[in-house]
């Protein structure tokens, strides 16, 4: 299929921890990248590839700041301009790999594959759930499924009944409708009231709130860009204070058939205490692996243009509206001679 | 003019409630930006960021419910943490710009809805803006993209008198890819130097008062399609042909909700399928903002909004329902 991720766009190339003096080889928007850290602990992302007979830099070695590569040892620096060819005196002219833009917020690092200069009229997505007042844990998956069936399915929760009832609130058959979508022109946020219900497992182990009473949860999620979704689930005790977790989805395009999930739970409650997040994380590791099975199961078997071809129900008002800001910005870069329909027409396709 | 919107939606609604992002944002800052012209600098009360958006943006401020304007932003769209608007006290005003400049302080609250962006910038080496008046404000973003994505470009600025021309200082700096034309100095925009000859490497945004923009359309008539995009300040002047084969009465089906209604003469489709509980978007009610655009999966809409370019309405493909209609017994719309 034609890639379907906008190129002008920060995206999550890897989480901080996974960088260092090794040398991480990674394929985002189906081009290859290397990342690494110079001395001093910069961070350096450059195209893995070398400039001479194409063999991926990441199988070198650093040498100091400078990445050298395994074949014939041609020496780039940071830039990406190449500094050494060590069989002639001079370097050759004009050879050099492409340096990407990158930035670090941990637990993770960004990249901007498009053009450079546009990158500095984007800024990052505002994530305080892994930051001050928030304790989390996450880790990375790579899911054999387009990007964006990997945002749709975070953008419609209404899934969890039929597939992790046990994680559900307890007593409800389904979940109530959506009470609210927000739009902007590059966000979407969408949330729904939970009818007050006893405490799941998981909730009640967490938080350590009495079981015997029931609970009413606040649930929103938020299409920031291509890169991230977050969704936050509120418990409330009734006192005013909120249990609140969040999840946040950092989905990076590894080609058009395959991406790259750095996900992470985050809570702002026992946040000294390591064996809730722990526990938390434990719950919902698996929830996620499951959630990729299904998705790997729809790419393997229909494939993301055929799910985004079937029929709409209420609950994807949120999904239609991202499908629009997506098709917007794609439609931008393909420039004036590709314009791209403005609406998806389930009936016409 | 805080926001009026009741926080939760009316309980009674069976589908879901789709609405714009409104907020109600303080003035940290009002600039004399040249004659009849202010800027205002609007943040969050409590700091924290504003929504993303992109070059051609414009939000609306709500300063009654049914007093609804809609301005261009023209900071930078890397400035998370405020939001500009030019705006020109307009002599034929219908309240909304007269109010704003004779209530809006430093410090006062004003109800903003948006961000959304019927003008934006397509990707292309080259660009030619045009503008006039008050139209420079959706400008000034775009040079910004142009020139971090690398590409060449060009502004051509008309005016009344360079006293009522707003950002002069700042775009003068720019040299000769910038021509400032004030009417009483240099007379008419000279279009045809600039547009005579069609070029396929150029896009044409055009921003200002119909009788400019009617004389770029014009003069564009032999460039490719496509190449020439425009945002209007007020609804276009009614073509009478535009309403042709329109219907009295027809049937609505909304495919997602599973609702089925019939439009009267008397109204539109979107009050008619708000009242049956289909929650949709709308904010000007005069086919300009683009706020109630919906896509067309049967039928024929007969086109009656500003938004919505000529290859967009053959189309066919979307409607704005707050002014369009239809000339097929039965449209059925995704909603």
């Amino acid at each position: 299929m034609t890639p379907n991720y906008p190129r002008n766009c920060w995206y999550v190339a890897a989480r901080s921890d996974e960088v260092g003096r090794n040398l991480l080889a990674r394929r985002l928007l189906d081009r290859p990248v290397v990342l690494y850290r110079e001395e001093a602990g910069t961070l350096v992302v450059l195209e893995d590839r070398c400039a001479h007979r194409a063999y991926p830099l990441s199988k070198g070695r650093l040498d100091g700041d400078q990445l050298v590569c395994g074949y014939h040892g041609l020496a780039y620096d940071s830039t990406g301009a190449c500094v050494r060819v060590p069989s002639q005196t001079d370097v050759a002219y004009g050879v050099c790999v492409h340096a990407f833009p990158v930035r670090e917020q941990a637990p993770f690092i960004w990249i901007w594959m498009g053009e450079p200069g546009r990158s500095t009229l984007a800024s990052l997505r505002h994530l305080p759930w892994l930051h001050e007042g928030w304790a989390s844990s996450g880790t990375g998956v790579r899911v054999a499924a387009n990007y964006m069936l990997v945002h749709e399915h975070y953008l419609d929760l209404t899934h969890i009944m039929e597939m992790h009832r046990a994680e559900a609130p307890p007593g409800l058959d389904a979940l109530p409708p959506l009470d609210r979508v927000n739009i902007s022109e590059t966000s979407v946020t969408y949330s729904r009231g939970i009818p007050p219900s006893p405490l799941a497992d998981w909730e009640a182990e967490a938080t350590g709130l009495p079981r015997d009473r029931d609970y009413t949860r606040h649930y929103q999620g938020t299409f920031l860009s291509p890169a991230v979704t977050v969704e936050s689930w509120d418990i409330d005790d009734g006192s005013g204070e909120l249990y609140s977790q969040a999840r946040i989805q950092a989905v990076s395009p590894e080609s058009p058939t395959s991406t790259h999930l750095f996900w992470e739970f985050a809570r702002n409650y026992e946040t000294e205490r390591a064996l809730v997040g722990k526990h938390l994380h434990e719950v919902f590791e698996p929830v996620m692996r499951q959630d990729v099975e299904v998705l790997e199961t729809i790419q393997a078997h229909a494939g993301y243009e055929a799910a985004a071809r079937g029929a709409h129900v209420s609950a994807d008002a949120g999904v239609l509206k991202v499908r629009a800001i997506v098709g917007t910005m794609l439609a931008k870069e393909a420039g004036p001679t590709k314009r791209e329909s403005r609406a998806a027409n389930p009936l016409r396709a | 003019m805080e926001c009026h919107t009741p926080e939760r939606g009316i309980e009674r609604t069976p589908t879901l409630a789709v609405r714009e992002l409104e907020t109600d944002l303080a003035v940290t800052r009002r600039e004399e930006a040249a004659q009849d012209v202010v800027v205002f600098t609007l943040e969050r009360p409590d700091g924290r960021p504003l929504p993303e958006w992109t070059p051609g943006a414009h939000i609306d401020l709500v300063l009654e419910p049914s007093l609804v304007r809609q301005y261009s932003l023209c900071s930078s769209p890397a400035d998370t943490t405020a939001w500009r608007i030019g705006v020109l006290l307009d002599a034929a005003s219908r309240g909304g710009s007269k109010l704003i400049h004779e209530q809006l302080r430093e410090g006062s609250s004003v109800c903003v809805r948006g961000p959304r962006n019927h003008f934006p910038l397509v990707d292309s080496p080259r660009y030619l803006f045009i503008a006039g008046g008050i139209g420079v404000t959706p400008m000034l973003p775009m040079i910004q993209l142009a020139e971090a994505a690398g590409a060449e470009w060009h502004l051509l600025y008309g005016g009344r008198r360079r006293s009522s021309m707003a950002f002069v200082d700042v775009l003068s700096d720019k040299g000769d890819r910038v021509a400032i034309c004030p009417q009483d100095e240099t007379g008419l925009l000279d279009l045809d130097a600039y547009l005579g000859s069609p070029r396929d490497d150029t896009l044409v945004y055009c921003c200002g008062p119909e009788a400019l923009l009617g004389a770029v359309q014009n003069a564009c008539a032999s460039w490719p399609a496509g190449a020439l995009h425009f945002e209007r300040f007020s609804a276009k002047p009614r073509v009478e042909e535009s309403t042709e084969g329109a219907l009295d009465r027809f049937e609505v089906i909304c495919q997602r909700s599973g609702v089925t209604v019939t439009v009267p003469a008397a109204e539109s489709v979107l009050e008619v399928v708000e009242r049956a509980g289909v929650n949709v978007l709308g904010s000007c009610f005069e086919g300009i903002c683009g706020s109630c655009e919906v896509a067309v999966l049967e039928g024929t809409p007969v086109h009656r909004d500003s938004v919505l370019t000529d290859d967009e309405r053959e189309a066919k493909e979307v409607m704005m329902i707050c002014v369009s209609r239809s000339c097929t017994e039965r449209l059925v719309l995704d909603l």
